[in-house]
């Protein structure tokens, strides 16, 4: 910004148009809940007033017309596949996807008949937090590193 | 009523047909098949189980008769809890949605993990899985990891692809 500096008044910022979208976008990650089974009560814990994921702009939605993140909160049966795919395609874009706890990104302890060994076989995943479930910092580390992704995103910019 | 009154008056309806047992705290009448159904009814209408709690069918893969149907019974007004026990032959036995309606979805239940046909059943399909599964998978041959079944169906035309 050599060029530009000192040019304008004092309450004049510039920056680059990404760079304006970007930070709108990281700041106002609205996930769509999708609780399936105990990580779903941690990621409520992250919700509520100790963790408070609301100072980062983060604020549960209970539809997918109005998120831009899906956190995949427990096992994924085969039955429950087309539903989190369903959800996941109603998400408008840009949309990202949180696998939290081992069930699901691969399957975890449930190596049997009924589950999905992993929810990326139905949906394109950015971040996985292990555990079971996950402390409630590491969904909070998840979201950081989220956001820090999501300020390397290119908008206009090819 | 105690358990031992139920088995003594049991015994004199149904001769030689019961036995009766107490293990781990738990009170058991083992009813031989003949004989089943109208003791369940007799449980019901004169000693007042009222209360269809659950129905259980266990596989014995080596046995001759290959399963066991329990039916887990309790009085309300005698607070007892009766399981009993009788087992099958192939994978055939009678309905008893006409004693008690609640055993629909339990027969169900039995039906769709297990595989046990109860005849007579008004309804009788899958309640927990998918109509395109195979098999039953709590039967002791089922393989643990069997998710061949996965990739039957695109149920809703999403176009899902199942590779692990």
């Amino acid at each position: 910004m050599g060029l530009m500096e000192h040019k304008f008044s004092d309450n004049i910022i510039t920056t680059t148009v990404d760079g304006v979208i970007n930070w709108a976008r990281r700041s106002s990650l609205w996930p769509v809940t999708f609780g399936l089974a105990c990580c779903a009560i941690e990621m409520m814990a992250v919700g509520a007033s100790k963790y408070d994921l609301d100072r980062l702009g983060v604020i549960f939605r209970a539809t997918p017309r109005q998120a831009d993140l899906m956190i995949v909160a427990g096992t994924v049966t085969r039955k429950m596949a087309p539903v989190v795919r369903k959800v996941y395609d109603q998400m408008p874009e840009p949309k990202w996807v949180i696998a939290m706890g081992s069930c699901a990104t691969s399957g975890g302890i449930f190596n049997t008949y009924s589950t999905v060994q992993g929810v990326d076989e139905i949906v394109p995943v950015d971040f996985y937090i292990p555990g079971c479930p996950p402390r409630p910092e590491a969904l909070l580390d998840a979201i950081i590193a989220l956001q820090e992704k999501i300020k390397g995103d290119k908008v206009l910019r090819k | 009523m105690t358990f031992n009154d139920l088995v003594a008056k049991l015994t004199e309806k149904f001769p030689s047909k019961i036995n009766s047992y107490e293990k781990f705290g738990s009170k058991y009448i083992v009813v031989d098949r003949s004989v089943a159904k109208d003791l369940l009814r007799s449980m019901k209408y004169d000693f007042g189980f009222t209360y269809l709690v659950d129905i259980v069918a266990v596989h014995w893969p080596k046995r001759k008769e290959k399963f066991d149907v329990v039916y887990n019974l309790f009085s309300i007004n005698d607070k007892l809890r009766v399981f009993v026990k009788c087992s099958i032959e192939n994978e055939k036995t009678f309905t008893v949605t006409d004693i008690w309606k609640s055993a629909s979805f339990l027969e169900r239940e039995q039906y769709d993990l297990v595989g046990v046909v109860f005849e007579g059943h008004p309804d009788l399909r899958r309640i927990l899985l998918p109509e395109f599964f195979e098999g039953h998978p709590l039967r002791k041959e089922y393989p643990l990891k069997g998710r061949k079944w996965f990739n039957n169906a695109d149920e809703q035309g999403l176009g899902l692809k199942f590779t692990r």
